[in-house]
Order: structure tokens, then sequence, then C-alpha cells
């Protein structure tokens, strides 16, 4: 299989560091967007 | 009486909030449909390239970031046109909300860059013009970024975050010109707008569908970080509290 051989880990290595990019991103975002949410809700009740 | 359109209805941070909450599923669902496809056609239709054999299939990430990484840069460059001209809040904020996809884009086509290197050209880096300028273009976008997070006052530090992402544009038609202007490592253009593509047409396929899935995730993706930061700068403002408490 082609995914066995050299040029194989190399083009996972390619894909895994791209989705390992994309997550971190992803997760990022979702605990900014969290605290951003917690912060709007706490000046409301605050209020 | 003529209806007069109001150009300036989304350039409200509270009617962008609402369009762009609507419209983001739909992009975040088109991206992963259409990366699907394209990995599909990629991997599955294909061939093997007789001189990379399968190596080559890092083409269907590199190529589609390295776009990306260059197009959100001039995006980002035009809303800081737009920020220092017209003083719209919303236009300082898209400039924050795709700097770090941009970035993310850069780092995604320099790491695929050199791992795609190292069986092809026998080496991870080389200080070509195509590269050095790409490197460069991630220290912009994270210049950008620091630049913003330096100053205290919010407007001093969209200012200046805008322009550098101004200033800093003229490196994008370097680094699309690069392989023209020296001698680089790097390969030239296989795709252009006047003249036959230079590869099959299951890979161009691939490819681009692929890069539609990165535009659609950038749209899904930089519309989330532009309600979090319409968040964070009017959570306190009436509109955003009644659409908070609703």
């Amino acid at each position: 299989m082609w995914i066995m051989s050299a040029h194989g880990w190399f083009v996972t290595a390619a894909y895994a560091a791209t989705a390992l990019c994309i997550g971190l991103e992803l997760w990022l975002l979702q605990r900014r967007l969290r605290r951003a949410r917690t912060a709007a809700a706490a000046s409301r009740d605050g209020a | 009486m003529t209806r007069r359109i109001n150009w300036f209805f989304l350039a409200s941070p509270a009617s962008f909030f609402a369009v762009a909450g609507r419209l983001t599923p739909w992009f975040a669902g088109a991206s992963v449909l259409l990366l699907a496809a394209g990995l599909y056609v990629g991997f599955g239709i294909a061939p093997d390239d007789y001189q990379q054999g399968s190596v080559y299939r890092i083409i269907y990430i590199h190529v589609p970031a390295a776009w990306m990484s260059m197009f959100i840069y001039l995006l980002m460059a035009g809303y800081g046109v737009l920020a220092l001209t017209f003083n719209t809040r919303l236009s300082a904020m898209m400039v924050l909300a795709l700097a770090p996809t941009g970035a993310w884009f850069t780092v995604i086509a320099l790491i695929t860059g050199s791992i795609w290197g190292r069986p092809t050209w026998g080496t991870y880096w080389v200080w070509d013009a195509r590269l050095t300028s790409e490197l460069f273009l991630l220290f912009l976008y994270l210049g950008v970024l620091a630049l913003h997070h330096a100053h205290a006052d919010p407007k001093r530090a969209d200012r200046a975050a805008a322009l550098l992402a101004i200033v800093g544009a003229i490196n994008v038609p370097i680094i699309y010109f690069s392989v023209k202007w020296w001698n680089t490592l790097h390969q030239g253009a296989s795709i252009s707008l006047t003249a036959a593509p230079k590869m099959a047409m299951t890979m161009l396929t691939a490819m681009l569908l692929v890069a539609l899935a990165a535009w659609c995730y950038t749209f899904a993706v930089s519309f989330t970080r532009v309600r979090t930061i319409i968040l964070e700068r009017e959570g306190r403002s009436d509109w955003l509290q009644k659409k908070v408490s609703a």
C-alpha cells in the first residue's frame, strides 16, 4: 500500500500537520468565543 | 419616489453580527463537503505522477494554502484601507478577524512545502525568493497581530494594524512573481489565467475543489471571529445585551 512507502509517510505527515493547524485554530477560536459570550452575559447580569 | 439602497447596511456591527451568524453554518458545511470531494478526486481518481509518484499529492493542500495566504492578506489590506478611509468600526474588526486565519494558512503552506521539499529537492528549506517571501508574509501577519496588541488604546491599535496590513501588501506580488523574477528552486506557476494548465485535469479538479473548500472555511472562521470581536468590544451595548438575553 503506497501510504506505507517512504513517500506515503511524507504525505501522511503533511496532512497530519495541516489537520493539527486547523484543529488548533478552531480550538483557540472556540475558546475565545466562549470567553466573549461569558463576559457579555456577565455584563448583562451585572447591569 | 426612488428607493435608496443603503450600501453601508452591512458596515454596522449590529447588522453584520446577525448576517454573519446566519451564513457561517452554510459556509462551514460547504467547506466540509468540498474538502471531501476534493480529497476523493485527489486520492481516489487522480493517478500517480510519473516523476514524483504519490508524494505530489501534498499539492492538494500546499497550493490552496499558499493561495489563501496571499488572498487573505490582500483582503485584510483592503479592509485596512476601508478602516483608515471611512473609519468604520467593522473594517478594523475584519482586519483582526482575517489575520489569524491568513497566518495559519501561511504556516500550513510553509510546513507542507517543507515536507514536500525533502523527498523532491533533497532539502526541507532553501532561502530562495519564493520560500523567503512567503516566510516574510508570515512575519507580516504576526506583526499585524502583535502591533495591535502592543497598543492599549483600541483606536490607535486598529490604525496601526491597518497601516501595517496595507504597507505589507507589496509582498504579495513579490511572492507571486518571485519565480519569474529570480532563479528559484521552487517551480514556476502551473496554472495561469491566460494559458492552459500544465497539470492533468483530475489533479487540477481536486486542487480547485480543495481551494474552494479553503475559501468557504475562511468565510466561516472569519465570520465567527469577527462575531467574537464584536462581542468583546460591544458587549455592553443595548442591541447586544438584548441578543444575549434572547
